[in-house]
């Protein structure tokens, strides 16, 4: 056991360094990508600028004379920079320093500039770096973009170097993480060790040493803590065993009454026995008591797995923060340098034209537009001793971090041939900090996700090689010892636990082989003993000892653990482009010109939900048909499909169809899963194991969420497509391994799905105001604001995939976290229907502040307040909603009523998901953020009203 | 001797045939031009000589002189010409008329005629727009940015300006057809136009005595920037005329580059001549080399424009360019 857990334990810290080292290097990768693409944006707009003045005048861009040797003297700046090209709007390059004079820039550049919304673009191919900015005519058309192409080698070099130190690391907090977790686990299993070490003994009638005879066990003195720690649990154990020996030796005894030569020879301990009869198959709910062994070793390890992976995980994380910074800062260090640069040759440019420095006219102006574009930048001046020129506002020295005062004078501003003038550039630290801090919150969302992955890989992992095997020995212990020799399982021989288990299947094997011998007597046609007395005595034993001619029906154990992990990887599969998705489909081909671009964005989301909506009707019959675990291993395959589909597609069509696709995917596999945890957990259990079904999933889709912004960055969007048919294929195969096979329930008959009661539903006022006022604005908040408005509002705010995943994935962790603690407020006698008011007041007022004002920071507050406040409504719509179908509506029954609701709302989700995109593309996206804000405060209010003067709703027991 | 005689006959007969083979092979290029050979025919001389084509290119300079224009025309029948270049609104219209006189013999109908160097094509009937001239025998170039832009661009130099002066020559017709054109759009753009006839009452070539005078009328109606327009009288005076408005305090716009480069006129956005020469070499070949027929080709744009500043006297005017300007102009110090 201890063996096993420690291999357990280092695997699992091995593969959380593994994703942690794995995920730090993508996010250093994509910050230093972003600052390089920033740096080169310097470059290109500095360009750009100066086609501007003939821009201006209405001229196009190919019509400049001397556009060659402008784009030319931008290579002065950086000796790196690869080619400069000035392209018209069509991606036509009408300047080039390329020698080979390309026609066209490469096809994903051309989009990137197509589909950016800002001035400033960037993107990378396999070997060069893009950076873009528009030159954008007084009139506020795109006259043409200027783009410069930079190698990837210092990223490369950067990421290589990155990646050494990070497996260095790795590999040495995993060795010192896997010593401790052997000493910790020394010490919580050692002397459980010893003691299941003997369970094998104990099996076969050996008298346990420790325990005695009489049953007591030493518990004081020192170290009696440790070698107590399971104690009880174990002393029960030992227990059954014993009395499961004395139940077969009785039966034996009673059954060699019977005994016939044929059957003399049987002995249960003997390896060579054979079973005659044909076992049967048979699949038991497997009760894994709170209070069994199995249950508590896990809850004991639990917590030290947690605390070591994220202490791990966290030291990883630290150091590679660190090694991330210092791998960044040169970065922005080159950037101010670069502007500096920029500043004093454009100085230059100007004194060579032959204007003297102090005549020169509107500068403050020019450098005043370019700082626009530099936030980082919060003063700029030309001084010869005294100030020349300058703009913004000056940093107190003492403030400025010393490494952006360094080389203050160090670019000066020649002319003939002689220093005039230097430049002074005062980098605003708050900005410095914040891109730090950017950093810093990413690492921590790397953590986070790895060792969430991690835990759930651990959860896996324990109890398929440790609490399982317990699981199945106490169980099948418990039996014999209350006399049920019917049930045999399928075990394995290599530890003492299973070697424990082996001889009680053994028992149970032979006492049935021993009885049927008996029942058919001497050649097979007569009850031994050739009478009535006989047979009754027998049938009596039979009865006692549950025995059966068929021998022992073969028990498969079942655990919501076993489904776990495939439930996260395919919630984080299905949320992995959530942050992109709007993007990728704003890029793919539109053959429907006419339809407006964010009503298009808006068909893959509606598609899903619409396939949701009208698949979720028929899982539950499905499940019961073909049983959840087939109905899982056959969803999976569509599913699959439908993101090799996203991976090829290329047009909007394409992509509205293997979305749809996919809403069939998770709507079956979600649903099945549930269905399977509330088969296969007993009736009291099984509120907890839905909560847990619940964590699990909204894990994932945090998970996803959190991972996919970063992936897409670093590997492209449509790879990540391939990445989420890995994780389903992952998935799939877990289930088809470890996932008990549970018979189908169908009666022969094809279900039917039901139709869910609607209008005689909505005739009820409470129902109705539930429904249009809590249900709806919530679902309408999720599908419209966070699916779809949140990832276009902050890329036309500049905010990169990995920026918006990081926001998105605010909104489930806030779920998580508030969904059960609103339960538990909730059991402490606070009304349900001011918990759901409460939070639908939140997410209004949260999207109103955003809509007012949109900012990143105003969409981070208004997707976790939006978050909060549905992890309030969440439960409590639930709980509301059967209690109004257990009273007011309790002739129409409780599963239809939640059928409705459910009905109701992903319909009116859909209707909403499209107003809104409608809304976004004739306002803009603050009118449409506020038309969802007047929803959830217009439905909260509707609600308050319906629950004016009514009693307040008891709370109730939370469900998914 | 006689067999020798006749040996030197037949070989001379046979030199001559061969020359006048080759020469009927080449083909005849006659360049009709107002103020001599300067940069388009030197740009068009030069792109024909490079493409390798066999052509003899024939100059004739009007010297400004309307008069001369139906000998040209003659000679161009005479000779035959293959293909005729003009130069200029007065000496296109003079040649092929407008798109009225496509049945009118006194002007070339049956020549393939390429146009340079026409202030505005379209409002003078010469062609019918960028698509095609509308006659068959005609194409040409276009090489100016539309008025409003040379207002424009002073507006950018100038964030105070609000008044533009204006010479023009009324016999000339794309002199007065640029001053119709500007007393319609100044007001559209929030601008005052003071626009001055050079000799009113004179049908004949101005007064050059008469630019000063103008000159000092322009300053004191408060004109701090000066549109040279459309005129080949004061393109060919650019050196007094420039000259006088500086001394006047006025900075002159100009739609010509050498006004800028070569006098004292301090700014204009010009495509370069020698481009444009260039770009009527390639539309001739189109016709000649490659058969196609002129009233096909569409009317090419010149695309080589740059901002010119002349800081020499900006620096004498105090004002010098915004700093924007400077990131892109070619300056000129002279």
């Amino acid at each position: 056991m201890l063996l096993r857990s420690w291999i357990t334990f280092s695997v699992v810290i091995a593969l959380l360094q593994a994703v942690v080292g794995l995920l730090s290097v993508l996010q250093h990768n994509a910050v230093l990508s972003d600052l390089l693409r920033q740096r080169i944006s310097v470059i290109a707009q500095t360009t750009a600028t100066s086609f501007k003045p003939i821009i201006d005048l209405g001229l196009p861009i190919s019509m400049i004379r001397n556009g060659d040797a402008i784009v030319a003297r931008a290579l002065e700046t950086d000796d790196e920079v690869k080619a400069v090209h000035a392209l018209n709007p069509t991606g036509i390059i009408v300047y080039s320093t390329d020698a080979s004079r390309p026609k066209e820039v490469p096809r994903e550049v051309l989009q990137a500039m197509q589909l950016s919304k800002e001035v400033k673009w960037s993107t990378e191919t396999g070997e060069q770096i893009y950076s873009g900015f528009n030159v954008v005519g007084r009139d506020g058309a795109t006259s043409g973009a200027v783009l410069v192409a930079y190698p990837k080698d210092r990223l490369e070099a950067a990421s290589q170097a990155i990646m050494r130190k990070v497996v260095r690391n790795a590999l040495v907090i995993w060795a010192a993480f896997s010593a401790l977790s052997y000493v910790l686990l020394s010490l919580l299993l050692g002397a459980p060790q010893r003691r299941l070490a003997r369970l094998e003994g104990v099996a076969r009638g050996e008298p346990d040493a420790q325990i005695g005879v009489n049953g007591n066990m030493k518990t004081s003195g020192s170290g009696a803590f440790w070698r107590d720690l399971f104690g009880p649990q174990i002393r029960q154990l030992d227990a059954n065993l014993a009395d499961a020996r004395r139940q077969y030796d009785a039966a034996t005894r009673e059954l060699g009454a019977f005994e016939l030569p044929a059957a003399k020879d049987w002995q249960a301990e003997s390896d060579d026995a054979v079973v005659a009869t044909t076992p049967t198959l048979e699949t038991e709910v497997a009760s894994n008591p709170s209070r069994s062994l199995a249950r508590q070793i896990a809850s004991r390890l639990a917590p030290l797995a947690a605390v070591l992976m994220v202490s791990s995980a966290l030291v990883l994380g630290m150091i590679t923060l660190g090694n991330v910074n210092r791998s960044i800062e040169p970065e922005l260090s080159a950037r101010t340098n670069l502007i500096a640069t920029v500043v004093g040759e454009d100085v230059q440019r100007a004194l060579a034209t032959g204007v003297p420095l102090d005549s020169l006219v509107s500068a403050e102006s020019f450098f005043a537009d370019m700082l626009k574009q530099l936030p980082e930048i919060a003063y700029v001046a030309v001084a010869t001793g005294r100030v020349v020129l300058e703009v913004g506002e000056r940093i107190d020295p003492y403030l400025a971090p010393p490494r952006e005062r360094k080389g203050v004078r160090s670019h000066p501003i020649m002319h003939n041939g002689e220093e005039i003038a230097y430049v002074v550039i005062d980098v605003d630290p708050a900005f410095i900090s914040k891109k730090f801090l950017d950093v810093f919150l990413d690492m921590g969302v790397v953590v986070v996700v790895a060792v969430l992955i991690a835990f759930e890989i651990m959860v896996l992992m324990s109890s398929r090689s440790l609490t399982a095997a317990l699981d199945r020995l106490q169980r099948l212990a418990a039996m014999q010892a209350a006399g049920d020799f019917s049930k045999r399982a399928i075990v394995g021989a290599r530890t003492a636990i299973d070697r424990a288990a082996q001889v009680l299947i053994e028992r149970a094997e032979g006492l049935s082989a021993q009885f049927a011998a008996a029942w058919q007597g001497p050649g097979g046609s007569d009850v031994a003993g050739g009478s009535d007395a006989g047979r009754t005595r027998l049938a009596a034993l039979q009865a006692r000892y549950c025995l059966s001619l068929n021998g022992p029906a073969t028990l498969r154990f079942s655990y919501f653990t076993d489904l776990r992990l495939a439930l996260f990887l395919f919630a984080a599969a299905d949320e992995l482009p959530l942050s992109f998705m709007p993007l990728y489909t704003r890029a793919a081909h539109n053959p429907f010109p006419w339809l407006s671009e964010t009503v298009l964005i808006s068909l893959p989301l509606a598609g899903y939900l619409l396939a949701i909506v009208l698949v979720s009707p028929f899982a539950r019959p499905l499940a019961r048909w073909l049983g959840p675990r087939r109905l899982l291993i056959l969803a999976a395959a569509p599913t699959i499909a439908a993101h090799l589909w996203l991976y090829l597609a290329s047009s909007v069509p394409e992509i509205v169809a293997s979305r749809t696709m996919l809403g069939v995917g998770y709507a079956f596999v979600t649903l099945a899963c549930q269905d399977y945890v509330i088969d296969n957990t007993p009736r009291d259990e099984r509120d907890r194991s839905l909560g847990m079904f619940s964590t699990v999933l909204f894990g994932g889709i945090f998970c996803g969420t959190a991972l996919g912004g970063v992936l897409a960055d670093r590997l492209g969007q449509s790879n990540v497509f391939l990445l989420s048919a890995t994780f389903v294929l992952i998935s799939a195969l877990l289930i088809f391994s470890l996932v008990a096979d549970t018979a189908s329930r169908g009666d022969g008959t094809r279900a039917k799905a039901a139709r869910p009661p609607l209008l005689a539903a909505l005739r009820n006022w409470h129902f109705a105001a539930l429904v249009f006022g809590i249900a709806i604005p919530g679902n309408v908040c999720l599908q419209a604001f966070i699916s779809y408005l949140v990832a276009l509002t902050l890329d036309s705010l500049g905010a990169s995939p990995a920026d918006i995943g990081r926001t998105l994935m605010v909104y489930f962790l806030a779920i998580a976290l508030v969904g059960p603690l609103a339960g538990r407020v909730a059991e402490r006698g606070i009304s349900v229907s001011a918990v759901a008011l409460s939070g639908g007041f939140l997410c209004g007022i949260s999207l109103l502040t955003a809509a007012i004002r949109p900012s990143e920071i105003t969409i981070f507050l208004a997707v976790l307040g939006s978050g909060v406040g549905s992890g309030m409504v969440r439960g409590a719509q639930v709980s509301l909603s059967m209690s109004i179908a257990e009273t007011e509506l309790k002739h129409l029954g409780a599963d239809p009523v939640l059928g409705a609701l459910r009905t109701i709302e992903r319909f009116a989700s859909i209707a909403g998901l499209l107003l809104v995109a409608a809304v976004a593309g004739l306002y803009g996206y603050a009118v449409a953020i506020a038309v969802v804000a007047a929803l959830a405060l217009g439905g909260a209010l509707l609600f308050g009203l319906s629950v004016l003067g009514k009693p307040a709703a008891p709370a109730r027991q939370q469900a998914p | 001797m006689k067999s020798i005689a006749r040996k030197l006959l037949t070989l001379a007969v046979f030199f001559v045939l061969t020359t006048v083979a080759s020469a009927a092979d080449r083909k005849q290029i006659l360049g009709i031009f107002y103020e001599g050979c300067e940069n388009v025919c030197e740009g068009f001389k030069a792109a024909i000589k490079k493409s390798g084509f066999a052509a003899d290119v024939t100059i004739i300079d009007l010297a400004q002189d309307k008069s001369r224009i139906p000998t040209a025309i003659a000679k161009a029948r005479a000779m035959p010409a293959d293909l005729v270049l003009t130069y200029g609104t007065n000496g296109t219209l003079g040649v092929i008329g407008t798109l009225d006189d496509t049945a009118n013999p006194a002007f070339i109908t049956e020549i393939p005629v390429v146009f340079v160097k026409v202030a505005d094509p379209f409002g003078t009937h010469i062609a019918k727009g960028f698509e095609g001239s509308g006659r068959a025998n005609v194409t040409g170039t276009f090489n100016r940015v539309p008025e409003a832009i040379n207002i424009e661009i002073v507006r950018q130099y100038d964030p105070t300006f609000d008044k533009l002066g204006l010479l023009y020559n009324s016999n000339e017709r794309n002199s007065a057809i640029t001053a119709e054109e500007l007393k319609k759009i100044a007001p559209t753009l929030g601008i005052e136009l003071v626009a001055l006839e050079i000799d009113p009452g004179n049908n004949s070539v101005p007064n050059i005595a008469r630019i000063a005078e103008r000159m000092a009328e322009l300053r004191e109606q408060g004109v701090r920037w000066l549109y040279v327009g459309s005129s080949s009288f004061l393109n060919a005076n650019g050196e007094l005329f420039t000259k006088t408005a500086v001394e006047n305090g006025i900075a002159i716009v100009s739609p010509y580059e050498p006004l800028v480069r070569e006098h004292h006129a301090m700014l204009s956005i010009a495509a370069r001549l020698e481009n444009v020469g260039h770009l009527a070499a390639e539309q001739a070949l189109s016709i000649l080399r490659d058969g196609a027929t002129p009233g096909d080709l569409p009317i090419v744009r010149a695309t080589d424009f740059a901002y010119v500043v002349n800081m020499e006297v900006a620096k004498k005017l105090d004002r010098y360019p915004p700093f924007a300007f400077l990131q892109v102009a070619e300056a000129v110090n002279n």
